[in-house]
């Protein structure tokens, strides 16, 4: 199969090697770590998913490709609708765990800090701070996290920083529901 | 650079641009060797918005010189208010969509679009809430259309209110949702108390363009928007670092800037002194150029001189800016902005008695609670509430 990036309706705004994005459409944003900003700038509809291991096998200094992280990727990528629709068939891309991505991961000597991270970001308003709580920022939560009473949907983790202290911040779990 | 400050401080003052040269990397590098407290760097550049250019220049300048633990706060608020920025410029858009839908010249101004004209990068600004200028003929049609659209008014007004408001003041707040959107929807740029003003009347002949995600949207020209930086800053008494590198960086990104232009607007308005203020700040604090001639006309304004020596000396020192000595040095710092005797005047008017037409404050009806048939007396009331409360503060600065 070969992947290629949504483009239309979404604001990209660079931060060193991630990506923010901004999708129109949901009005929801998004943030890409190092490898999920790799995969999905270079899903062209051209690169197969063995191109894009080969790739990230190069950028990441990683001692074989692995192609459960790309497909790891896509599927979160899919999750966000950050992929065409006419791109990778959702059959394809359902097949890998995060946790089998990772063991893969592992196993080829690479690090788990390189595994695909989009976290989805509420941005945050003037009086989020009256109901922020001195958590840190860094994720609690984790990908794929329970699943919604009504839909059965997995959620994904959203962060919610607080305006007037921009260092503390409390994890969420989105809803997967749509 | 401010004299005797401390080492965040002017770290945060290196940081204050877009564009860092070798000589302020070399700062960086010599400054981030000294013992750093982050906590208290983090602090002020917050208060300053400055956190989204501390980051991307300490990033580009020197990322290995800094604990990853910090780096990486400063980068997850930079992501986060990329993600804000993006949003609100998408429903700017939106907004001036729906008022050309319905035959509403509209101006955006400040916020964004200063960010696009100035930095260049969205992301390197921080905002809470988006400035759009309309005409006095139909800012109450245009507040109509946003109230329709989901918008509220920050502080509720009755009807009464609103057609008052509309007469005495510049703008409607209005916000959308819980919190999500800030909307300033104004019928006039400059202050009431400027007896000229800068509307749409006036300015939809001078308007340009700047690029807003792709689509064009109209701007002030840089030369009128200069004036309204330092206007802008004036009024708040250049409390925030970022206002101040504002004018730095519109400045540094025209550099065929037409001072004619700027100095006969300035001089349109009264606001000469603003002017000189403002661009005296970022001169003096941010090292910014500027052309022999202008520095020549500013630095002859010896009272402007002196403010600006006021505002360094104020602007990284942690007070409760609502205390009553805060309170009273941001009037009078404001007030000796005005370089005529009749703009003071109405200035002192309008923050003695012009929010009463609108609406008691909270704190009027605090002080003596008034039933609303009464409510005229707030102009009595109003003044001996300011008294009481600012009279000991500005006695002892007239003194000083």
């Amino acid at each position: 199969m070969v992947p290629e990036a949504r483009r239309d309706k979404l604001l990209i705004q660079e931060v060193g090697d991630e990506l923010v994005i901004y999708d129109r459409e949901r009005h929801r944003a998004h943030r890409l770590n190092r490898t999920a900003a790799l995969v999905w700038r270079h899903c062209d509809g051209r690169r197969t998913v063995a191109d894009l291991a080969a790739l990230l096998q190069s950028a990441l200094h990683l001692p074989a490709p692995a192609e459960a992280l790309v497909w790891l990727t896509l599927r979160r990528l899919q999750h966000f609708h950050l992929l065409q629709e006419s791109g990778a068939r959702p059959a394809d891309i359902r097949g890998i765990t995060r946790r089998q991505a990772l063991r893969q991961l592992r196993a080829i000597g690479g690090l788990v800090a390189l595994a695909p991270v989009i976290t989805s970001i509420i941005a945050p308003t003037p009086t989020m701070a009256a109901s922020c709580t001195p958590a840190r920022f860094k994720a609690d939560c984790v990908d794929e996290c329970q699943a919604h009473a009504d839909c059965g949907q997995l959620g994904f983790c959203g962060i919610v920083p607080c305006p007037d202290d921009p260092f503390h911040g409390h994890n969420v779990c989105i809803s997967g529901c749509r | 650079m401010a004299v005797g400050a401390r080492p965040e401080a002017e770290l945060l003052l290196c940081c204050a641009r877009t564009q860092v040269d070798s000589k302020i990397a070399e700062r960086f590098e010599i400054l981030l060797h000294e013992e750093i407290d982050w906590t208290y760097l983090i602090r002020i550049a917050g208060a300053h918005g400055m956190l989204p250019l501390v980051y991307w220049n300490l990033n580009a300048a020197c990322p290995d010189a800094i604990a990853t633990a910090n780096l990486a706060q400063l980068r997850d608020h930079f992501c986060a208010n990329a993600a804000r920025n993006l949003f609100l410029a998408d429903e700017l858009l939106h907004l001036l969509d729906l008022l050309a839908a319905n035959a509403i010249p509209a101006l955006p101004f400040k916020g964004l679009v200063l960010a696009a004209a100035a930095y260049g990068n969205l992301a390197l600004r921080e905002f809470w809430d988006l400035d759009v200028l309309v005409s006095e003929r139909d800012f109450l049609r245009a507040k109509d259309l946003f109230l329709v659209e989901g918008y509220r008014f920050l502080t509720p007004l009755t009807a009464t209110q609103v057609t008052n408001w509309s007469r005495t003041q510049n703008a409607f707040s209005l916000v959308r949702g819980d919190d999500e959107v800030h909307v300033d929807l104004h019928c006039r740029i400059t202050p009431r108390y400027l007896r000229h003003s800068l509307d749409l009347a006036y300015l939809k002949e001078r308007l340009e363009t700047v690029s807003l995600l792709g689509a064009t949207v109209p701007s002030l020209p840089p030369e009128d928007l200069l004036v309204v930086l330092c206007i802008h800053g004036g009024k708040h008494a250049w409390t925030r670092l970022d206002w101040i590198c504002g004018v730095a960086e519109l400045i540094r990104r025209h550099p065929c800037m037409d001072w004619g232009k700027v100095f006969d607007q300035a001089d349109r308005l009264h606001g000469r002194r603003m002017l000189a203020l403002g661009l005296l700040l970022a001169s003096n604090l941010l090292e910014l150029s500027l052309p022999q001639e202008v520095m020549n006309r500013v630095q002859a304004d010896f009272k402007a001189q002196t403010l600006a020596k006021r505002v360094r000396a104020r602007l990284f020192q942690e007070t409760d800016s609502q205390s009553a000595p805060e309170v009273v040095a941001a009037f009078l710092l404001r007030l000796q902005t005005l370089e005529r005797l009749q703009d003071r005047m109405r200035y002192a008017l309008h923050v003695l008695a012009t929010p009463i037409l609108a609406t008691p404050s909270a704190r009027d009806a605090a002080f003596f609670r008034l039933p609303p048939r009464l409510s005229y007396l707030y102009y009595l009331i109003r003044p001996i509430r300011l008294m009481r409360q600012y009279g000991l503060s500005l006695l002892r600065h007239l003194r000083t």
